[in-house]
């Protein structure tokens, strides 16, 4: 009792990751704006991971659970956007390998108290060349740099945006959601190969 | 009688009985799935059908011991492949050999070992936390020697039955994960142990798309497998799949590869994924944020 596929345009997908270090508000900001559901993967530690892993005392491990926050947010009948909160931890980084491909952009999330914890995401996306935009999630709605010293702090390249954000708030998520989809159309139109 | 030993604890180390439920789900790959999600008993039961014939009935033991003698057989082999060898020839029982291996238990004394090392077995762990006749049934076997091991098995045969339903053993809200499953099945014991699909480049936004409905008359699917039919009544991602049946990553993909195997699913890449997505596509997107 076959039934037939469904005939009509195939969906588009679009992936976005929310990066950033641990407790920024990765989680906060995919489920104020998308219904969320927790990812698990079992992967394997390659070997390529474990020159940048810290391994220390866990040699003999080699798979290991990571719990990935999966939002979805349905735009239209053909067009799904896909957020996923990638792990804070560096060591799981493998896991961006896969999630990188294919993705539209990223939005990288830092806390101004603790920017440094941001610095290897940027790194990241910047040696993959994938759009990204930092995000300044306003803790308590506390501000306490300019945008301007963040961007100077954060020795970006003069197109990237930042923004600010309160990750709880879903207008304002949905408006870093925005601002990243803007930045990626506008990078398009610009004459690079 | 060494020789006669070793063909019967073949199978594997690891079916040593202190490795208990939780354990023995993560071995013995490649075996029937359905089998994991089951209580220990059954599969005691017909292991130790299967290796009794080597190991008791020379030594002369009674007609009740196998379920005593076959895990100690294992035993031996697991901790004392080479010393137990050797040793057999010298030592009269079964039993006696156990005492090579203390390690994995705490009775020193050899006469002691055979009733304890067959309680997990047959009194399956779970209950034994709560089952007021549990406790008393190891305690009595431990002391007598081998002959003895009838005593547990009886208490097998009468626990169940006056076991009333109990509460799931997690807060998950799975059905299936209850005491009889044991404390956890691990998560590629669904798979058969396998961590690689048949299929290559089933990424997280692969789509999936069932081509068969999950009520028909198929056979041998395992209920992972009919959910993902159901979900993928219209084409959902195996990240969605994984999400919504709160399973692994690289679990869905092993058991959407096998759905792919059998002709049932078909995959296909979202447009995205193939190629950048169009200003037409971004502007939808940025409209449909702002509708939001």
């Amino acid at each position: 009792m076959d039934f037939a596929p469904s005939s009509r345009q195939r969906p588009v997908a679009l992936k976005v990751l929310i990066a950033g270090g641990f407790g920024v508000g990765k989680t906060t900001l995919v489920s104020s704006c998308s219904e969320i559901l927790p990812l698990r993967t079992e992967e394997h530690i390659t070997t390529a991971s474990i020159g940048t892993d810290d391994l220390t005392g866990v040699e003999a491990k080699t798979t290991t659970t990571v719990v990935m926050d999966f939002g979805r947010i349905r735009i239209n009948d053909d067009i799904v956007l896909y957020l996923f909160g990638t792990p804070g931890q560096e060591r799981f980084w493998f896991l961006w390998d896969e999630l990188v491909i294919g993705a539209l952009g990223a939005v990288v999330m830092a806390d101004t108290r603790r920017l440094a914890d941001c610095f290897p995401s940027l790194d990241y996306f910047e040696n993959r060349g994938t759009p990204f935009l930092v995000a300044v999630n306003c803790f308590f709605g506390e501000q306490r740099h300019s945008v301007e010293k963040v961007r100077e702090a954060l020795d970006l390249d003069p197109g990237v945006p930042v923004v600010l954000c309160d990750a709880r708030d879903r207008e304002s998520s949905k408006q870093v959601l925005l601002a990243l989809i803007q930045y990626v159309r506008s990078t398009r139109r610009l004459p690079v190969g | 009688m060494g020789d006669d030993e070793r063909p019967a604890v073949g199978p594997t180390p690891e079916e040593s009985p202190w490795t208990g439920p939780r354990h023995r789900s993560g071995t013995g790959r490649g075996r029937a799935r359905s089998r994991r999600r089951r209580p220990p008993e059954p599969e005691d039961a017909v292991e130790a059908a299967e290796r009794v014939p080597d190991a008791p009935t020379d030594h002369g033991q009674s007609a009740a011991t196998p379920d005593a003698a076959t895990p100690d057989t294992a035993t031996v082999d697991a901790a004392t492949r080479d010393a137990a060898t050797v040793a057999a020839d010298r030592v009269e029982t079964a039993a006696a050999t156990v005492a090579a291996s203390p390690p994995p238990s705490d009775a020193p004394e050899a006469s002691a070992e055979p009733p304890t090392a067959s309680e997990p077995p047959t009194a399956s762990e779970p209950r034994a936390a709560s089952e007021p006749q549990t406790p008393s049934a190891p305690a009595a076997p431990s002391p007598p020697a081998v002959g003895k091991a009838a005593v547990p098995a009886v208490a097998v045969a009468t626990v169940p039955a006056p076991r009333v339903p109990v509460e799931p053993m997690t807060d998950k809200g799975h059905t299936w994960l209850d005491e009889e499953a044991g404390p956890v099945v691990r998560p590629y014991t669904l798979t058969g142990g396998r961590s690689r699909p048949f299929t290559s480049g089933l990424n997280l936004l692969t789509h999936v798309e069932a081509l068969y409905a999950p009520d028909a008359d198929l056979v041998g699917l395992q209920p992972e497998q009919r959910a993902i039919l159901e979900l993928t009544r219209t084409a959902t991602t195996v990240a969605e799949l994984a999400a919504r049946l709160d399973l692994p990553v690289g679990v869905v993909r092993v058991l959407v590869g096998d759905l792919i195997q059998a002709n049932l699913v078909s995959t296909f890449e979202a447009d995205a994924a193939v190629r950048a997505p169009g200003d037409d596509i971004l502007q939808a997107v940025i409209d449909g944020l702002r509708a939001l």
